[in-house]
């Protein structure tokens, strides 16, 4: 459209809360979220299960099913609002100008239809082309991503392939519409450690050579540092800290993401006790009142049972805490 | 607190000590039959035959009294298989496990089942390997009570006191699984474990199912656990790290094979085969920060046809001549570490 970049972030999330509504009462599954995305940025969702990472990918991308509601915030696409949308208007967009990579690329691949049949109905949903136009298309993008023998491939069965050759498969498909923004949700974690680090490498180079945004859904942070711009750390339902990656991990500001960081025994001196985190995360029916990590967190004092703001710590580095930890 | 413990005289103790542990030259071969078509062809002359897959191939390894050994490679490499072989739930197709002086391999006779006791096993999923049907207390009072250790009287108390030793309250003798979460669950898998006071303990992948923090409440309460119970530890992960936190010791598996056999420290200070410097390289870090390097390409051969010569020889960077024709052996590189690797650099 224009040579300029445009200044405005490609994706916006304001205030977004996603509910589900049981019999049991209603989950905050998502609790005033907001984040932005700019063009060729990589953002990291990081979280312990049932922190809500999953439910904010699958909100943007409008998968959220009843009894689960979006109950208040906006998401903007290149300026567009998505919230309001119908759902044919919402299937326009999905696979499109915005995509989705999921965990298990055994579940998200057809079993009985071919990769390139795959490939042509993905290709075929948005724009019309001729079956052997698509599988052209289709090779470039296996080449894109490393597969072997693309050509052959294209006639094969998911079965037929790797764990890891799937997962490839599934990047290309999600990148296979030039989106604006893909989100990824926990993509390597069932993959072995030396297919994790292609994918990671060769999803860096992606990013880098397509202007794509990518937002990196996942539990491991040290996957967090060797991949992306910048992370947001979720507890409960809330981002309790956002920023630069490097800010955010070298020098984390609250206590959740001090816990996450001293968890991991890489560092650690072996043989030793390593510092825990006593307890378990709330129930999603049942969150404590003001800040949800109160009940867990060694600096809590009563003025954490207050509702809390993000308060900002640094240059795009944001923190949801009361007694944040001592900086530099 | 644990981190006291004096290590060097703990090292001592280790090379006075005859190993405790020892598994000597164990395979253990998977055979898929043929169909019975191809078996009716292969009557005919053509050339079908029963396809074997052999999942551990030649590994000898010793655990001396009180450490713990870490087993680690990726998915297809043994690494499981070796364990279950460990712990008596397996037959080696060649080769021995030796216990404290008594072979103990599956199906060997020597064995009482009382012996047997005192190797046990924690296992990865700790939903699968609980019976969802069967309350806290019967899981983990079943076997000593089977065994004769206690009396039926006797079970809520001892269930109570193992609950407490591995972290749970004792009010919760009466749920059932399906009532905790991952950790907890894995708590009462390590409590059942516990329950027949087991020397030696083989964990298959203890904390790969779960969330970071509760993965350090379990690592802590592992180490502890090694220490005040003198447990010897078999440690099974793909995860280096915790590895590295555990285990006295390292054995780095490749498609059944060992690669790489070194002290903890040794082989994190400088793991010397190809295989090794590739997995230590390509787990992200949170210190190094993003990478800037060509991760190693390929992905792990079909354990059905491995490769001739050595198993790594096709992913391998320095690959010569020599590796795809010969199986270089386990060669010595100093320090009383070895690898498998024909590199003249090692």
């Amino acid at each position: 459209m224009n040579a300029m970049p445009p200044p405005q972030p490609v994706l916006e999330v304001e205030r977004l809360s996603t509910v589900f509504d049981l019999r049991a009462g209603t989950v905050r599954s998502v609790n005033d979220v907001s984040f932005s995305l700019k063009r060729g940025e990589i953002l990291g969702i990081v979280g312990e299960s049932g922190s809500g990472k999953s439910v904010t990918g699958l909100s943007v991308l409008g998968l959220i099913e009843p009894p689960g509601r979006i109950a208040a915030g906006s998401i903007r696409l290149e300026g567009r609002e998505l919230t309001t949308l119908g759902d044919a208007e919402k299937r326009k967009l999905r696979g499109n100008a915005i995509s989705m990579i999921f965990q298990d690329p055994m579940t998200t691949l057809n079993p009985v239809l071919s990769i390139g049949r795959q490939f042509f109905e993905v290709i075929n949903a948005h724009r019309k082309v001729s079956y052997a136009a698509a599988l052209d298309e289709a090779e470039a993008a296996l080449v894109q991503v490393g597969i072997p023998a693309a050509r052959e491939r294209l006639s094969s069965y998911p079965h037929e392939l790797s764990g890891g050759m799937r997962q490839r498969v599934c990047i290309a498909m999600s990148l296979i519409n030039k989106p604006a923004v893909v989100i990824a949700d926990e993509p390597t974690t069932a993959l072995d450690v030396t297919i994790q680090a292609q994918i990671l490498y060769m999803m860096q180079n992606l990013v880098r050579d397509s202007d794509v945004s990518l937002i990196w859904v996942t539990h491991d942070l040290s996957v967090v540092a060797g991949l992306c711009d910048r992370v947001a750390v979720m507890y409960a339902g809330r981002i309790v800290e956002t920023g630069p990656v490097e800010d955010v991990l070298g020098n984390p500001r609250h206590p959740y993401t001090r816990g996450l960081l001293d968890s991991i025994p890489g560092d650690a001196e072996p043989g030793r006790l390593l510092r825990q985190v006593p307890g378990t995360q709330p129930s999603p029916l049942d969150l404590p009142q003001g800040c949800s990590f109160r009940p867990r967190c060694s600096q809590a004092r009563d003025e954490c049972r207050n509702e809390l703001t993000s308060d900002q710590v640094g240059p795009d580095h944001f923190v949801r805490c009361l007694f944040k930890l001592g900086g530099d | 607190m644990l981190g006291e413990i004096d290590r060097t005289a703990d090292k001592k103790a280790v090379q006075t000590a005859a190993p405790y542990v020892e598994i000597r030259n164990a395979s253990r071969n998977f055979v898929q039959k043929m169909s019975p078509v191809e078996a009716l062809l292969s009557r005919a002359g053509m050339n079908y035959s029963d396809r074997v897959v052999q999942a551990v191939s030649d590994v000898s390894l010793e655990i001396p009294r009180g450490t713990a050994l870490g087993v680690v490679g990726e998915s297809g490499c043994g690494k499981s298989t070796l364990g279950r072989m460990a712990a008596g739930l397996l037959s080696a197709t060649n080769g021995e496990v030796v216990f404290d002086g008594e072979r103990m391999d599956a199906g060997h006779a020597g064995m009482s089942a009382r012996d047997m006791l005192r190797v046990q096993m924690v296992f990865q999923n700790p939903m699968a390997s609980l019976n969802p049907r069967q309350k806290v207390v019967d899981i983990v009072t079943e076997a000593a009570v089977y065994h004769g250790l206690i009396r039926r009287r006797e079970r809520q108390d001892f269930a109570a006191e193992l609950l407490r030793e591995v972290g749970l309250p004792p009010d919760v003798l009466n749920r059932l699984p399906h009532q905790f979460s991952g950790g907890q669950r894995q708590r009462i898998g390590i409590a059942r474990a516990l329950s027949v006071s087991p020397e030696f303990l083989i964990c298959d992948e203890p904390v790969a199912a779960l969330d970071v923090l509760i993965q350090a409440q379990i690592i802590n309460l592992l180490l502890e656990l090694k220490e005040r119970r003198k447990l010897t530890l078999l440690f099974i992960s793909h995860d280096l790290g915790v590895v590295r936190h555990i285990c006295d010791e390292v054995v780095v598996m490749y498609l059944g094979r060992i690669v790489e056999r070194a002290s903890t420290a040794d082989l994190f200070a400088r793991p010397v085969h190809p295989y090794t410097q590739a997995l230590f390289r390509e787990i992200p870090r949170i210190r190094s920060g993003r990478r800037a390097y060509e991760p190693i390409s390929g992905e792990i051969p079909s354990p059905l046809s491995p490769p001739t010569g050595c198993h790594f020889h096709p992913r391998c960077p320095c690959v010569m001549d020599k590796c795809s024709v010969d199986t270089p052996p386990l060669i010595p590189v100093g320090n009383g570490r070895v690898a498998r690797c024909w590199l003249p650099s090692l």
